[in-house]
């Protein structure tokens, strides 16, 4: 078990966070010196890693709210305004009986997001409350996380599509209500919290 | 531990760790606790007042789709529908803006907006489209939460600026919400609203909406009038056919005069109410209302005109059946200068054309239609009178000469025929009637002022009616008549004797003498004797004369020097 404990801080390694060239460092703590190759700051650990991760994790935990309830896209028929939130948007789709669209929406932009909030906020629990479980599968969802991180966006692609495309003067023209600048806000928010995250801290306390 | 050489390496001094303060990162939590507390403040203060209103039918009524605009701006959004318990009617929860909730008072009254497509336009377009949608107009009272809907809109758009006046009328005709209100062609306003008075009575009443820059031109003595369709007037003087623009040829239309010229007359106010009158006629005649009732309505029409002495002085605007006197009530206006000659006693009666052998009469009437035409009372002023079918007998021409009339019987003699002295027509049989006992007709006669004074009590009076045939053995036959239309149609002559003639005839009667009339004729016209003066005193008003079948040849030879009256 040896190897699994065995780090590069104990081997006095520091490795440069930007081009990944090995460094040796004195003492245990963080260093404040610079990568001879790129000229990067020198860090043990990603700075601040943990309370970055909170930060972004809680902003977009309150941006969820206004997301989600607020209309994240205005149609305009025949003069007439048709604000819908995301959950309205869902139900018409299931209503309409176009379930796999339906689904979609509903996976990328509400099981993703809520996902990747619930996910960061266990790891960064099991690390600051020394939970030793399964933390494979940990990182495993940390992994996942920061893939499907990207997909978030397609609620937000698929409406600056249908503005674009929907712009049919006084017909029908769709527009981006306030919930779309919240939401792309969650998904971008949660994306620098995964990848603030220093997946090392998982493994440190492991004896 | 070996460090291996690096040629970057640089001093490995390592440096103490700084306390850190808060991380800045913690910045952006706070900026989204403030963009959330931000909204949860403005969805709070902007948090609509909720209210239900009632509807009888919401078709067309979406939740979460149908506003209540005001203003055209949307100020509340339909929440939801929830029908009644009884079924009778629809609850429709709405969400006020805030900004709402001080007009959301007791009075205030809301209404669905609805497409309606008709020949004068398209009027909510928007609807068809957006959909239907409530509007409201505020009112005053206490403030609630709970209101009625109207069934209709409401009569007033009270929300434009401008005359809000209301007309009444009989007959709609042509107008419909929507026609134009024309002033000396140009459209100033519409018609809003038609809709029946509110007591329930026949009358219709119409919303008039007149812009605000023309308020002025509507003065409190206004007076309006349609203008649908074509007038076509006809007469002897010649025919007109008149219509106003096309727009109020076909979607109707009303315009309005101003009988007070000048900024005399007071400018009309807001609800207000005026009188729609038919067409421009009889809005320029209007005036003192009168109703007549006949026995019948035989050539009464409500375009019937009232003349006096020939001249037009007002007009009817209903003849319809009257119950309660079993007869034909007939209304009509007077002018407003001639209102003077509505008097209790005053006698109306219809003149009719008259074709007759000797005589047409009223010939005018064909075509114009009969009229209606009175002899002014002189009691106090009246409004309600009783009509006569035929021309009145027995009353005075005003300032003429009435005198009755006797005779055992009436032979051709009927209201209106002339009376002749020396074949002029001097005056006319105004009625005929038995006497109280039955025994004789009583004639009452008419003569003109200016002839007056030729009635005298010596006066003799017989029915010119008829040819009178003399046939005497020495003479041969002689027939008498006076003129052609007396011949065929009938009449009195009369004839006054001059002092002498009664003197001569008492000779003529003493010696027993039957005349020649030839004879004498030709005896008169040798020696014409001028200066004879009239016997008897002037008759008086209601003198009784006999009247006689026939003329005695001796009085037809009196011609006693006699002044007229001055003709009036």
């Amino acid at each position: 078990m040896i190897n699994r404990s065995f780090t590069a801080r104990d081997a006095g390694v520091v490795c440069c966070l930007e081009c990944h060239k090995l460094a040796f460092i004195q003492g245990d703590d963080e260093v404040q010196k610079r990568c001879s190759r790129c000229g990067a700051k020198l860090h043990l650990r990603k700075p601040n890693s943990i309370t970055r991760t909170w930060a972004f994790l809680l902003t977009s935990f309150i941006m969820l709210f206004p997301a989600y309830l607020l209309p994240i896209m205005t149609v305009t028929s025949f003069g007439h305004s048709y604000p819908s939130t995301i959950i309205e948007g869902i139900e018409h789709f299931i209503q309409e009986g176009t379930y796999f669209i339906g689904f979609l929406i509903f996976f990328a932009s509400i099981l993703v997001p809520i996902f990747k909030l619930i996910g960061i906020t266990l790891i960064l629990l099991s690390i600051q409350r020394n939970w030793q479980t399964s933390l494979r599968q940990k990182a495993v969802m940390l992994r996942i996380i920061r893939f499907i991180g990207r997909w978030s966006m397609l609620d937000i692609f698929v409406i600056a599509i249908m503005v674009a495309l929907v712009n049919l003067g006084s017909l029908t023209t769709i527009k981006a209500a306030p919930a779309a600048t919240f939401f792309a806000m969650v998904v971008v928010l949660t994306m620098l919290a995964a990848t603030s995250f220093d997946t090392r801290h998982l493994w440190e306390n492991r004896s | 531990m070996t460090k291996p050489s690096d040629s970057g390496m640089v001093s490995i001094a390592p440096e103490l760790r700084r306390k850190k303060g808060i991380s800045p990162i913690w910045i952006l939590p706070l900026i989204a606790v403030i963009i959330a507390a931000w909204l949860v403040y403005k969805s709070v203060m902007n948090a609509g007042v909720d209210v239900t209103i009632t509807f009888r039918n919401a078709q067309g009524i979406e939740a979460g789709k149908t506003q209540v605009i005001f203003r055209g701006m949307p100020i509340g959004l339909v929440k939801d529908l929830q029908i009644r318990k009884d079924f009778e009617s629809v609850d429709v929860r709405v969400q006020f803006v805030k900004e709402a909730k001080d007009q959301l008072k007791k009075g205030t009254e809301f209404w669905k907006v609805e497409p309606e497509i008709s020949a004068r336009g398209i009027s909510g377009l928007e609807t068809l489209l957006k959909g239907n949608y409530i509007t409201m107009r505020p009112g005053e009272g206490e403030e609630t939460n709970h209101f009625e809907a109207l069934s209709d809109p409401p009569p007033f758009r009270s929300d434009t600026p401008g005359l809000h006046i209301r007309a009444f009328t009989e007959d709609l005709g042509a107008l419909k919400a929507g026609s134009g209100i024309y002033y000396k062609g140009i459209k100033v306003g519409e018609i809003i609203q038609t809709h029946l008075d509110d007591k329930g009575k026949t009358d219709l009443v119409l919303d008039l909406f007149i812009q605000e820059k023309c308020r002025n031109l509507v003065k409190k003595t206004t007076k309006f009038f349609n203008i649908s369709g074509i007038v076509f007037e006809g007469g002897l003087s010649g025919f007109t056919l008149k219509a106003e623009s096309m727009e109020s040829l076909f979607l109707g239309g009303i315009s309005f005069l101003n009988p007070e010229q000048g900024s005399k007359a007071q400018n009309a106010k807001d609800d207000d109410t005026f009188r729609l009158f038919k067409d421009k006629d009889s809005a320029e005649q209007e005036g003192q209302k009168f109703t007549v009732y006949f026995q019948d309505g035989n050539g009464l029409s409500n375009r019937t005109q009232v003349k006096y002495r020939g001249v037009e002085v007002g007009k009817a605007f209903s003849v319809e059946l009257d119950e309660k006197t079993d007869g034909v009530r007939l209304q009509a206006t007077m002018q407003q200068k001639y209102r003077k000659l509505l008097r209790k006693d005053t006698q109306f009666w219809v003149v009719k054309p008259q074709l007759g052998l000797a005589e047409t009469r009223n010939l005018d009437t064909l075509l114009s239609g009969s009229y209606l035409t009175f002899r002014p009372g002189k009691g106090k002023p009246e409004k309600t009178f009783k009509g006569l079918n035929n021309p009145p007998g027995e009353v005075e021409i005003k300032g003429g000469l009435h005198v009755v009339l006797e005779s055992e019987r009436l032979g051709s003699l009927k209201s209106g025929d002339p009376v002749y002295y020396r074949q002029v027509k001097v005056g006319e049989v105004t009625g005929c009637r038995l006497s109280k006992d039955a025994t004789s007709t009583l004639i009452s006669v008419d003569i003109r002022t200016q002839y007056a004074p030729i009635v005298r009590t010596t006066s003799r009076f017989w029915k010119a009616s008829g040819l009178n045939v003399n046939f005497s053995f020495f003479s041969g036959a002689k027939i008498q008549t006076e003129s052609m239309a007396a011949l065929l149609e009938g009449g009195i002559a009369f004839a006054t004797p001059g002092a002498s003639d009664l003197e001569k005839k008492k000779e003529d009667k003493s010696k027993g003498v039957v005349f020649d009339g030839s004879k004498n004729s030709q005896k008169k016209k040798a020696k014409p004797k001028t200066g004879i003066q009239v016997s008897g005193s002037p008759a008086k008003n209601g003198t009784i004369f006999q009247l006689y079948s026939e003329a005695q040849e001796e009085w037809l030879k009196w011609r006693p020097r006699i002044a007229l009256g001055k003709s009036k």
